[in-house]
């Protein structure tokens, strides 16, 4: 792939565990790639699957979403409820040969400030192997 | 409890012998049928009052214009009937209205729930070409002539219901075979005099075994071709092709019940300069809009409430095929997430529950 | 009518139970100065990652659910509520008697060298500070001079430790907002005070004296340095290494008791073989392939879930106390150990944690307010659990005795409740509702911290956002009040009715800027937070791109706030009435709460008098009586006017939400009807009752502890020669998988008032595990002086109890003997455990949860005790398990307090963070109710569509992405704002800052 090709990802952070691991890192100094563009969210179980699906659409060449891990739910099981919808993206986009790789759920608590950097930092590694989103920018999508 | 009733008689006849039994005993009060439309060569769902139109009814017409699920489903979700309706559904039209029930569109209380096994359905069009004066039956059409969803479903039996119509395992003159499936049923085939209890239901098994088989072969073949056809998003888009983004699929399926769609909403109302900004950035922006975005999210919507009724692809005026991809995507996700519609009025909605146990290895991933 | 005088709360000591205290105290409207002596709050609890019962977090949990505003950042963050003020590095030297009854609290102050309204959190201080000392926070590593505690601690602000630092004014050169003045001096404050509590919480055992168990070899930790290994953000990040070579240890082994039972602490720290079997359980999570060895002495699991939680933990149990730890030429460590059976054996391990407990350290304390203490536990007052001499003066968590956390929080939330009935409660009148117009002009404010924006191109993006119609501006320091100022200023020039700061992150800033343009008569929804500093300016390390990520993350913000527009819902009234369900000590006690502060109540009682099983009981372990205690409240419940006593008369049904309950109840065949705001279960449980035959039941002689202990009590010991107790029966076995809790307890006093009357009885007791945990240790020591013999037994090879030449014979095997032993016995008295007998009660038609015990479901065991899955629900005492008559009492005072919440109120006011439906979409199916973690989403079959009790509504959005209509829509995040903000992020991602 290009040398210069900087993968774009959007990511769904739920408001208690991620958003907070993402300040954490950022208070904390713990630098990542800086090609994540955060949408703060509540819960990770409030993530439509229209969202990630029009964020692959319109570009983006990843899509992490971010929640508390199981049973650390602020909403007792919001992200239960995630995981599951988030499965059922996965097995659509895979029969539809669509790269379901591009969709990443990730269990990130509040204290995990070094977890939240290393997992952009995997994405953003394994997204530039991938290269761009095909799904993207096609006049019919 | 499992018999044989109206030995002698075709299915068509003895299932219009059943329901005026059922009319005949005060067991039900009004039947919804696959009934010829007055003077037409179409058969659509009708409420019948009583016995004496019976004869109006064409219950094993291979040909389904809607589904049923939808027409029981306005009948009973605003309030009850007063009497028993008894309702007669394809398998998936009996799986449509348990996704329905769960999702209290439909309520049985007052529903005296029959099925009949189904060989498979041909498009109203085709119907239409071989009916004159006399209506054509199953076997007046080829196996190339049915719908192609029709060839992989792997329901030829309904799983929920109170009373079952059996065909397979039955001989054309030989009646149907009445199976009890719930209590309800059984209660009803009390007051029904059925020929001989059919204790050796091998040949039934054996016969419904080897239509599944085949049905199964069929899907296996058909949809893995579908799926080369439809894999990347480059196939995607030359599948839709010609979607003029009507919504008429989702218009006609049973499972999508909202009353307003989403993708028909405010949200999707959006202003010049959105648009003009989309045009930038892809010098081309092909209109109408979102309609990959609809697609891939009715999927997301539905893709476990499926029950494959190809009702959304019959709909499609240019022949997309919409039924089949759906089809596809909604066998693999069930099997996936062993969630399967349309099994059981008692199972939870899937995408407001989960299984603690499930899918444990999401989100894991040690970095 | 006269103002009423503020009621002011000081709360001593800022750990879990302080902070449950202060906020359930801030809930019932009273001015709350929480004071601690450390540098930043959360104590202990600041050093567990997880806790158990649930292996997880959830401190958030014990936010006000109702509170606009305050439902939404974490707790470990910021405290965020009005009226609750905290005072940091201050002591406590001065008690005197005030005005009324008040007392007068003089504190001093250290100082913190960094002034907290100016600190921006940019670091630079602990940066350039050349001052090394140890790190009492992750215990294994060092610390700078300049320091926060660690990154999340409240104050979120930086501190000085003024007795390490050089004063060498590096920090001083470097920091931007002049904030650090290395001169200041102590300072003294005096607060009057209508209640105390203390929650000073434990001092660990300095573990410094087990020689013996190998504390000074560098591959023996202690659990709570374990617990900073294990931590992500610990001395190795989580990485397990041990000490002396950072290799991964394949073996370990834990022993409990470690400074606990033995001749410096002779008590139990209660806490500690649930916290060890924690970590066991967090180290086999995630390094399945460990060998994990527990030596422990009992296993007290003595909590509702706890037996089941250890019998889960995959682990070798081995029952002694190591004699000797000695370390390997490797570093190894080899324990030896004697086993039950009487062998000896060396075993090596890779690493060993000794599970230290809990020392007393509220000695000042109780001196300062005269009070006696124990072992350096305050003295509670007997037949309570957080009571002292002082009437006004409440010692809750570890200040009162050795505690687990799940009991702290409930004392904490109980102290609120009795400070409630003892100055009583202001009522709490609704804010009017305030809606948001639609399209009014976005303003954006940067405040990326001083020279952390230097890569920032202030022209061009200033220019950019003029090209989009958007004001923007720099502004530093934006949470100081001169940035608060320019703020406000920039809001009111440039005549924005919306703003975006780009600046600090909201868990730490949102308070403070909401609550400026609040003044400014905003709604706190026009005001957005995007964590500028932390996610870009800091996290980035291509700072080439930052200037990208202004354009796209700001524009994506603003277009958010563009589209924002709602209508907020009219506040809805409440019934000014409780319902309790359950007349025994729990629900009298209540309901008398509830009458002392004025709130009407129907308490109602299945059977003809109230009483329940405390009238059932005799005397406590510690000597308290029981039946005069119940008679008393008895009285003074039939007395109360407010309180309206149904007996013979049962639940039916619910129906309804919280504040507006409507309970349908049967007496005889009459229905009564009674409309509540909120409903409480305290419907109690019941004696297990042995099979036929199960422990020789039913045999002549068998009885059971409580029969017992009314003999006792009556005298009639004659004739007695030997007695054999057997504990466990009924609990802790397949069929009721947890620990009755009361039972060993019972066993004691029994057993310590059979000796007492007659030393040359014979008495055995038969014990799995004694659960004697906390201070009632010393009675288990005590009755082992007496003389009562202890044999352990367990679950798979239980006693057999015959009767022989009209004797009864016990058999047990004795593993010390490697033998049978036959005990004969005049009696065998068994302890019958506690059984749940709630029948199910149906809530709006669905049975409300039980746990898999079949008592209530709390919804989280540690910070929502007596909580249900849906708000005003409620449940105390044994109908939420088995507990003891003060543990029961002090539940019941917590759920009162967690009641009043609602019940001070006139009316529910809406949220913003809450979900809405939209009535004409909605296809009443349901699937939003199930969606709902809260309950908060009803049918409202009048309507025909679903619709959320917005007092209760906590926002999510999880119902919103379950409706496939969305129908049911998120107020915070709608589906139109969603799709801006991803189009803007990529567009203007790709597009970079040329254009």
């Amino acid at each position: 792939m290009s040398e210069n090709f900087e993968p774009k990802i959007v990511g769904f952070f739920c408001n208690w565990c991620t958003a907070a691991a993402a300040d954490l890192a950022g208070t904390s100094r713990i630098q990542y790639p800086a090609n994540v563009r955060p949408i703060r969210v509540m819960c990770s179980g409030s993530v439509d699957a229209s969202y990630v699906i029009k964020a692959l659409l319109e570009g983006a060449d990843g899509v992490l979403i971010g929640g508390c891990h199981p049973g650390d739910c602020h909403y007792v099981n919001g992200n239960y409820k995630a995981r599951r919808r988030v499965a059922l993206l996965k097995s659509i986009l895979t029969t539809l040969d669509l790269d379901p790789d591009r969709v990443w759920l990730r269990w990130i608590s509040a204290s995990e400030g070094l977890r939240f950097a290393k997992v952009i930092r995997q994405m953003t590694e394994e997204l530039s192997q991938k290269g761009p989103n095909p799904m993207g920018k096609s006049p019919q999508t | 409890m499992i018999g044989i009733y109206a030995k002698g008689l075709n299915p068509r006849e003895a299932t219009r012998e059943f329901f005026a039994e059922l009319f005949g005993a005060n067991l039900i009060s009004s039947a919804l049928l696959p009934a010829r439309k007055a003077g037409l060569n179409q058969i659509f769902p009708a409420l019948l009052s009583s016995k004496d139109s019976l004869d109006q009814t064409f219950p094993f017409a291979p040909v389904m214009p809607l589904s049923t699920a939808v027409q029981l489903s306005k009948i009973t979700r605003f309030a009850n009937p007063t009497n028993t309706v008894a309702v007669l559904l394809r398998p998936c039209e009996s799986r449509a209205a348990v996704e329905l029930v769960k999702l209290r569109q439909i309520s049985l209380d007052n529903v005296l729930l029959i099925t009949r096994d189904c060989p498979g359905t041909v498009e109203p069009e085709t119907f239409e070409e071989k009916a004159s004066d006399t209506l054509p039956g199953f076997s007046d059409f080829t196996e190339d002539d049915l719908r192609p969803v029709c060839r992989m479903c792997s329901y030829p039996e309904a799983p929920v219901a109170d009373i079952n119509i059996g065909t397979f395992g039955a001989d054309a003159e030989g009646g149907i075979i009445l199976e009890a499936k719930t209590e309800k049923g059984a209660e009803i085939l009390k007051h029904i005099k059925l020929e001989a209890e059919l204790e050796d239901t091998s040949a039934r098994d054996a016969a419904l075994k080897s239509e599944t088989d085949k049905r199964t072969a069929y899907a296996d073949k058909h949809l893995a071709e579908l799926q080369k056809e439809v894999a990347g998003i480059d196939n995607l888009i030359k599948f839709f092709a010609k979607c003029v983004n009507c919504h008429n699929c989702r218009s006609m399926c049973p499972v999508c019940y909202c009353n307003e769609c989403f993708f028909d909403s405010a949200t999707f109302h959006f202003e010049g300069p959105r648009y003009e900004e989309w045009a930038a950035r892809r010098v081309v922006l092909q209109m109408p809009r979102d309609e990959m975005l609809f697609h891939l999210g009715r999927m997301n919507h539905i893709g476990l409430s499926c029950v494959g009724c190809g009702m959304c692809e019959q709909a499609c005026p240019h022949d997309i095929k919409v039924g089949q991809l759906f089809a596809l995507i909604s066998t693999i996700a069930q099997k996936e997430l062993d969630i399967h519609a349309g099994m059981s009025v008692t199972d939870p909605l899937p995408l407001a529950t989960f299984r603690e146990e499930e899918f444990t290895e999401m989100g894991e991933e040690k970095v | 009518m006269a103002k009423e005088v503020e009621k002011h709360i000081v709360v001593l000591g800022g750990g879990a139970a302080g902070i449950a205290a202060a906020l359930a105290l801030n809930d019932l409207g009273f001015r709350v100065s929480l004071v601690e002596k450390q540098s930043h709050l959360l104590g202990t609890i600041g050093q567990l990652d997880k806790q158990f019962p649930n292996d997880a977090c959830g401190f958030c949990q014990l936010r006000s659910r109702i509170e606009p505003g305050s439902s939404e950042l974490c707790l470990r963050h910021d405290l965020g509520a009005e009226g609750l003020d905290i005072y940091n590095l201050s002591t406590l030297w001065n008690v005197e008697k005030a005005k009324g009854d008040r007392l007068k609290l003089t504190f001093n102050q250290e100082p913190a060298y960094i002034k907290p309204e100016l600190c921006v959190r940019c670091r630079l201080c602990e940066d350039v500070c050349p001052v090394e000392v140890p790190d009492d926070f992750n215990l294994l590593g060092k610390r700078k001079a300049a320091y926060i505690r660690y990154p999340m601690a409240i104050p979120s602000t930086w501190v000085i430790d003024g007795s390490n630092c050089t004063r060498c004014g590096e920090c001083v050169k470097v920091c931007p907002t002049d904030c650090i003045d290395l001169a200041m001096q102590p300072e003294e404050f005096s607060i009057e005070a209508d209640a105390v509590v203390i929650s000073t919480g434990f001092a660990l055992i300095d573990p410094s004296y087990l020689t013996e168990l190998g504390i000074r070899f560098p591959n023996v930790v202690t659990s709570l340095e374990l617990e900073r290994i294990l931590s992500c953000f610990g001395p190795t990040q989580g990485e397990l290494k041990r000490p002396s070579d950072g290799s991964t240890p394949d073996k370990i082994a834990f022993i409990f008791c470690a400074g606990s039972r033995d001749r410096v602490h002779q008590y139990c720290s209660s806490a500690c073989c649930m916290y060890g079997a924690k970590e066991a359980r967090m180290l086999g999570d995630k390094y399945p392939d460990t060998e994990l060895t527990i030596f422990y002495m009992d296993r007290r699991g003595y909590g509702k879930s706890y037996y089941s939680y250890m019998e889960e933990t995959d682990v070798r149990w081995v029952p002694c106390r190591p004699a000797k730890v000695e370390e390997t030429a490797n570093g190894n460590l080899l324990v030896h150990y004697e086993s039950e059976d009487g062998k000896f054996h060396k075993e090596e391990f890779d690493l060993l944690t000794l599970v230290v407990g809990q020392e007393g350290r509220a000695q000042d304390f109780a001196e300062l307010f005269e009070l006696e203490t124990t072992e350096g536990f305050i003295k509670i007052k007997e037949g309570t659990e957080i009571e002292t001499a002082n009437p006004r003066v409440f010692a809750i968590g570890s200040a009162g005795g050795p505690k687990d956390l799940p009991d702290s929080i409930t004392e904490a939330q109980a102290a609120a409740g009795r400070i409630a009935s003892l100055l009583g409660i202001s009522k709490k009148s609704a804010v009017p509702s305030k809606s948001v117009e639609p399209f009014p002009k976005v303003g954006i404010v940067f405040d990326p911290v001083g020279d952390g924006g230097a890569g920032l191109d202030q022209d061009l993006i200033k220019t950019f956002f003029a090209s989009k119609g958007i004001e923007a501006r720099f502004i530093n320091y934006t949470e100081t009040e001169q940035g608060l100022d320019e703020l406000e200023q920039f809001i009111k020039e440039k005549e924005v009715g919306r703003l975006v700061v780009a600046g600090p992150s909201p868990n730490k800033a949102e308070r403070l800027l909401k609550g400026r343009v609040q003044k400014l008569g905003w709604h706190p929804a026009q005001l957005e937070l995007l964590d500028f500093r932390e996610h870009v300016i800091w996290g980035f390390e291509d700072q080439s791109r930052v200037n990208e990520a202004a354009l796209s993350l700001a524009l994506a913000h603003a277009e958010k706030l563009r589209l924002l527009s709602f209508e907020q819902t009219e506040p809805q009234l409440l019934i000014g009435r409780a319902l309790v369900v359950g007349g025994g000590a729990t629900g009298l006690w209540a309901a008398k709460h509830f009458a002392d502060v004025g709130v009407s109540v129907t308490l109602i009682e299945k059977t003809e008098q109230p009483g329940g099983q405390a009238s059932k009981l005799t005397r406590t372990l510690e000597g308290f009586e029981a039946k005069p205690f119940l008679d008393e409240l008895i009285k003074k419940v039939a007395k109360s006017k407010k309180i309206e006593l149904l007996t013979d008369t049962t639940l039916d049904r619910i129906e309804g939400e919280l504040g507006k309950f409507t309970c349908y109840l049967k007496r005889g065949e009459e229905e009564l009807i009674r409309g509540a705001a909120i409903i409480l279960f305290a419907t109690g449980a019941e004696e297990y009752e042995p099979k036929e035959g199960e422990f020789g039941w039913g045999l002549e002689g068998v009885i059971s502890e409580r029969d017992f202990a009314w003999r006792i009590a009556q005298g009639e010991t004659d004739n007695l020669e030997s007695v054999v107790m057997i504990q466990c029966v009924g609990s802790r076995n397949e069929e009721h998988p947890y620990c009755s809790r009361v039972c060993c307890r019972r066993a004691l006093a029994n057993a310590i008032a059979l000796k007492e009357a007659d030393p040359k009885i014979e008495v055995t007791i038969l014990a799995r595990d004694v659960m004697t945990w906390g201070l009632s240790e010393i009675y288990y020591l005590k009755a082992r002086e007496l003389g009562v013999n202890f044999i352990r037994y367990e679950k798979d090879s239980p006693p057999e109890v015959s009767q022989r030449d009209g004797k009864l014979v016990v058999s047990v095997y004795d593993r010390l003997l490697d033998a049978t032993v036959e005990l004969t016995a005049n009696n065998v008295v068994l302890a019958n455990g506690i059984t749940a007998s709630t029948p199910p009660i149906l809530y709006n038609d669905k049975p409300i949860a039980f746990d898999k015990f079949a008592f209530f479901a709390e919804v989280n065991p540690k910070f929502r005790p007596t909580e249900l899955e849906a708000d005003g629900l409620f449940a105390a005492g044994l109908a939420k398990g088995p507990k003891r008559l003060s543990e029961a009492l002090t539940e019941a005072s917590a759920a009162v307090a967690k009641a009043l919440v609602f019940l001070r109120r006139e009316k529910l006011e809406p949220k913003y963070y809450v979900a809405r439906t939209n009535t004409r979409r909605c296809a009443f199916c349901g699937i939003c109710i199930d969606a709902c973690p809260n309950k908060a989403r009803v049918m409202d079959e009048e309507l025909e569509s679903a619709r959320v009790i917005e007092s209760i509504c906590q926002g999510c959005g999880v119902c919103a992405s379950a409706c496939p209509s969305q129908a049911a829509h998120l107020l915070t995040l709608e589906s139109d704002q969603a799709f801006a903000m991803i189009d803007v992020l990529l567009s203007q991602q790709e597009r970079g800052v040329d254009e």
